[in-house]
């Protein structure tokens, strides 16, 4: 499993995503908007992400750098970065 | 089986009118009649015919033609301690003293913190039926059934015909009797035996299980022959006499509510506003869940009163719309 | 013997669909047990028993829909009377299931309304002419009375009924859509109830169960709401009350206990702020009640309703209970269950149910303030706004803070601004010194 590939990366986000927000259909999701507005998420919801692509991804990621990954296309970035 | 034998006389609601004051006086020297031609004349309806023969011209006193000046001697005399019956000729001209009335009599108690209560009787014919024309014949004591401070009967019957007015005259505060003209003819026989008649409740006249008529005045007698006429098609129609407009007697209504789920409403006067409208709504707020139709009214018509006798029966409730409306009801779920 | 009913929960809930029984006849159950499930406008509910006891007899079957109140089962709390003893109450145990009409069905016939004619009573017409005025020699005669048709939007697919009618049906457990009215007016009768059962009894039909499809719930929740929020902007005397909270303090202690924990300890803002809300909550109690009939009336523990807000249109407000008494993590822990279980609709009756007071954080989703709506029977909302970088003077200093503008939607029948003022303070007081929360 190469875990820095980029469609590998997108595809287990969408499938968190959806397990989060399974009401949004990930296809009409602006990559570039917030992932909040976009997924009708809160906090909650983001914080289970956000422990989810730990258990993911290994990826432990401090509430210090959640500004770098407030849109899905910025999230993408961040995990590809931090592999 | 012991067998209590009454003695029963035949008499007209007129006379039991009469018998009734006379026997006030008879009883209490401070009880006097006053009113437009109650003496000489005998009463515009001849109820006081003979009494001031019997009673003298100091308690049996024709007064002047001004409503507002003898109802409101009547209200300064029962301030003082007598017993004041006043006879306003109809309901229509006791709006010349409905400033004595309402002002006066209905809030002395209350405004003298309870120092000066008013014990006046005020006795007024009501109803059409007679081809008096719009300034006689209409039914108001539905308004005066409005007004805080005052008690508001309707005797229906012979009986309360008889043994209201001692009711009345006991009571401290004043008390407004409206006699149908129409009834002062009304033939029947009553007990001789003293009955002393409540003034608080209304009184189931006539039982039955499919429907209950609420009517009170001219109302009750027609609503009784319509209910014989029912009974005949198989509709088992319950029949109340209010005899009170205030106080209203809200418990009877809601029990029998509560027993036949459809109400009628009989009453000669107006729709908008009237006294069946009060009913009406007290039903809902009491007996909401268990109608099972809605509450049907049948008033006056809202004209001035007609001359013309056609005209004037059409006017008002009669045994045929009854009877008619009843059907209506009961045709919500019969089809 | 007690008789267990189809639970309340809310003041917009009408009615619900048996899904299954969790228990059967004898079972044993305890206060707080699941015994079934229910299908409402907001979701799908566990409903719990509030004694303990056994199961003595199981009314409502599974795909029925039963107005709120309807008996479902008979609980028979006194273990020691005989097990044999019949149910006190004789009218549902004869009513056989009700059929829920499969969903490709036309709704209910429902008569087109009409504005009555006038009566036909031949007295009652032709009305009397206007009195006018003498320049003008055409009289226009009055017109007849009309009486208006009484409907909403949310009224449309409601059986016409007779109150007695529908009182009936809600006893005997029978859903008014089920009944056909034997007359031209369509209007259900209390003779039509009766030869409705007469004929069910005769004539035994199998149980369908029906879910009903989404866009049809997502209705009707959106007119539960409607009902629920216009009665209570209707009845309730609003007064709003602002406040703006400087977080520094807050966020720094929550950044410097959250770098000390793994991810999925972490605790949110949103937390601090449930917990800060109860115990300033502790301090007002009149903020922390019912108004009814009888007045205000306190409420001992302290139930937080978290507004929560559905990704299918609507929202739903389960209640963190006595929130006051639990610390961050625990309310952390229960914060996350509810709302994954509010998304998926797998509450728990009682989370509807026993809400004191209700928070709303919408601000979370990007508006500054918000002023809500009170949830009825309670007495006050409150409201969070976004945390947003501002200036602010301190002790003749500027500087930039994250400052929450947090409102008060509170009753005035219950109590006046000085006790919402005192609330509002004493949040402040406690969002400034975190570690005690």
């Amino acid at each position: 499993m190469n875990t820095s590939d980029p469609e590998f990366i997108k595809t287990e986000i969408l499938k968190i995503l959806n397990k989060i927000a399974p009401e949004i259909d990930p296809d009409t999701v602006d990559p570039q908007n917030e992932i909040t507005y976009e997924f009708e998420i809160d906090s909650m919801d983001f914080l289970r992400m956000v422990v989810k692509i730990d258990e993911v991804f290994g990826i432990e990621i401090p509430e210090a750098e959640y500004g770098e990954i407030t849109t899905l296309e910025k999230l993408l970035t961040y995990l590809a970065k931090s592999n | 089986m012991l067998e209590v034998q009454q003695d029963t006389i035949e008499t007209t609601y007129r006379e039991a009118i009469r018998m009734a004051i006379r026997e006030a006086m008879q009883n209490d020297e401070r009880v006097f009649l006053m009113g437009e031609d109650v003496g000489n004349y005998g009463g515009c309806f001849a109820v006081s015919m003979g009494l001031l023969e019997e009673f003298g011209p100091e308690r049996i006193r024709d007064t002047p033609l001004s409503e507002s000046a003898f109802v409101g001697i009547g209200i300064g005399a029962a301030l003082a301690g007598m017993k004041p019956i006043v006879e306003v000729m109809t309901v229509n001209f006791s709006l010349l003293a409905l400033d004595q009335i309402m002002n006066n009599a209905a809030t002395l108690l209350h405004m003298s913190g309870g120092l000066f209560n008013v014990p006046v009787v005020i006795r007024m014919a009501t109803g059409g039926g007679k081809q008096l024309a719009a300034q006689h014949s209409h039914s108001l004591e539905g308004w005066y059934a409005h007004i805080p401070g005052l008690k508001v009967l309707t005797p229906a019957t012979l009986e309360d015909a008889r043994w209201m007015l001692a009711a009345a005259l006991e009571d401290p505060d004043p008390v407004l009797i409206f006699e149908n003209s129409t009834l002062y003819n009304k033939k029947g026989s009553i007990s001789t035996e003293v009955n002393k008649v409540n003034i608080d409740k209304a009184s189931v006249v006539r039982n039955g299980k499919d429907l209950s008529i609420i009517t009170y005045g001219i109302g009750l007698s027609k609503s009784l022959e319509a209910a014989e006429i029912l009974k005949n098609e198989g509709i088992d129609v319950e029949v109340i006499d209010l005899r009170i407009l205030r106080p209203l007697d809200t418990e009877t209504i809601i029990q029998s509510v509560k027993k036949t789920h459809r109400v009628l409403i009989v009453d000669e006067g107006w729709r908008s506003g009237g006294i069946s409208a009060e009913i009406s709504a007290r039903i809902n707020e009491n007996a909401f869940y268990d109608l099972d139709t809605p509450v049907s009214r049948l008033c006056g018509e809202e004209v001035p009163m007609p001359y013309a006798k056609h005209l004037e029966h059409a006017s008002v409730p009669q045994i045929e719309t009854i009877v008619k409306q009843c059907k209506n009801i009961l045709q919500h779920e019969r089809v | 013997m007690s008789e267990y009913k189809m639970p309340s929960l809310g003041a917009d809930m009408e009615d619900a669909i048996l899904i299954e029984w969790k228990v059967k006849e004898g079972d044993s159950v305890q206060n707080g047990d699941i015994i079934a499930e229910i299908e409402t406008v907001k979701g799908d509910i566990d409903v719990e028993v509030f004694e303990d006891g056994v199961v003595e007899k199981i009314i409502a079957q599974p795909g029925q829909k039963l107005p709120v109140g309807t008996v479902l089962a008979y609980i028979k709390t006194d273990i020691s009377s005989s097990p044999k003893e019949a149910p006190d109450e004789q009218p549902p145990k004869e009513i056989p299931p009700v059929e829920i009409p499969p969903v490709s069905d036309p709704p209910p016939t429902i008569p087109p309304v009409e504005i009555p004619s006038p009566a036909p009573d031949p007295i009652r017409e032709p009305s009397p002419p206007e009195i006018t005025p003498v320049k003008d020699p055409i009289r226009k005669p009055t017109p007849p009375e009309v009486v208006l048709p009484m409907t909403s939007i949310n009224e449309k697919n409601r059986p016409r009924a007779s109150p007695l009618a529908r009182k009936m049906a809600q006893n005997l457990g029978i859903d008014l859509q089920q009944i056909k009215s034997s007359n031209e007016s369509g209007v259900i009768h209390k003779v039509d109830i009766e030869s409705f059962i007469k004929n069910k009894s005769k004539n035994l039909k199998p149980v369908i169960q029906v879910k009903e499809p989404q866009e049809s719930k997502k209705n009707k929740m959106r007119s539960a709401i409607a009902a629920a929020m216009s009665k209570s902007n209707r009845e309730i005397p609003h007064y709003y009350l602002e406040t703006s909270i400087d977080m520094k303090i807050a966020l720094d202690w929550l950044r410097k206990e959250n770098s000390k924990r793994s991810i999925s300890d972490r605790v949110l803002p949103a937390a601090l702020l449930i917990k800060a809300t109860a115990l300033a909550l502790a301090e007002v109690p009149n903020l922390n009640a019912y108004w009814t009939n009888e007045g205000l009336q306190q409420k001992e523990n302290i139930n937080i309703g978290f507004t929560i807000s559905l990704r299918q249109g609507g929202l739903v407000i389960p209640a963190i209970q006595k929130a006051n008494q639990k610390t961050l993590d625990v309310l952390m822990e229960e914060l996350s269950d509810i709302i994954q279980r509010a998304r998926t609709a797998k509450l728990r009756s009682s989370e509807l149910t026993t809400g004191t007071v209700t928070i709303t954080n919408v601000g979370e989703r990007g508006a500054e303030k918000v002023f809500g709506i009170i949830y009825p029977p309670q007495v006050a909302l409150i409201g969070f706004g976004k945390i947003i970088e501002k200036p602010w003077a301190i002790n003749g200093l500027l500087g930039i803070r994250p400052v929450l503008s947090v409102t008060l939607a509170a009753d005035h029948r219950a109590t006046d601004g000085i006790i919402g003022s005192r609330f509002l303070e004493k949040l402040n007081q406690l969002l400034q010194n975190p570690h005690q929360l």
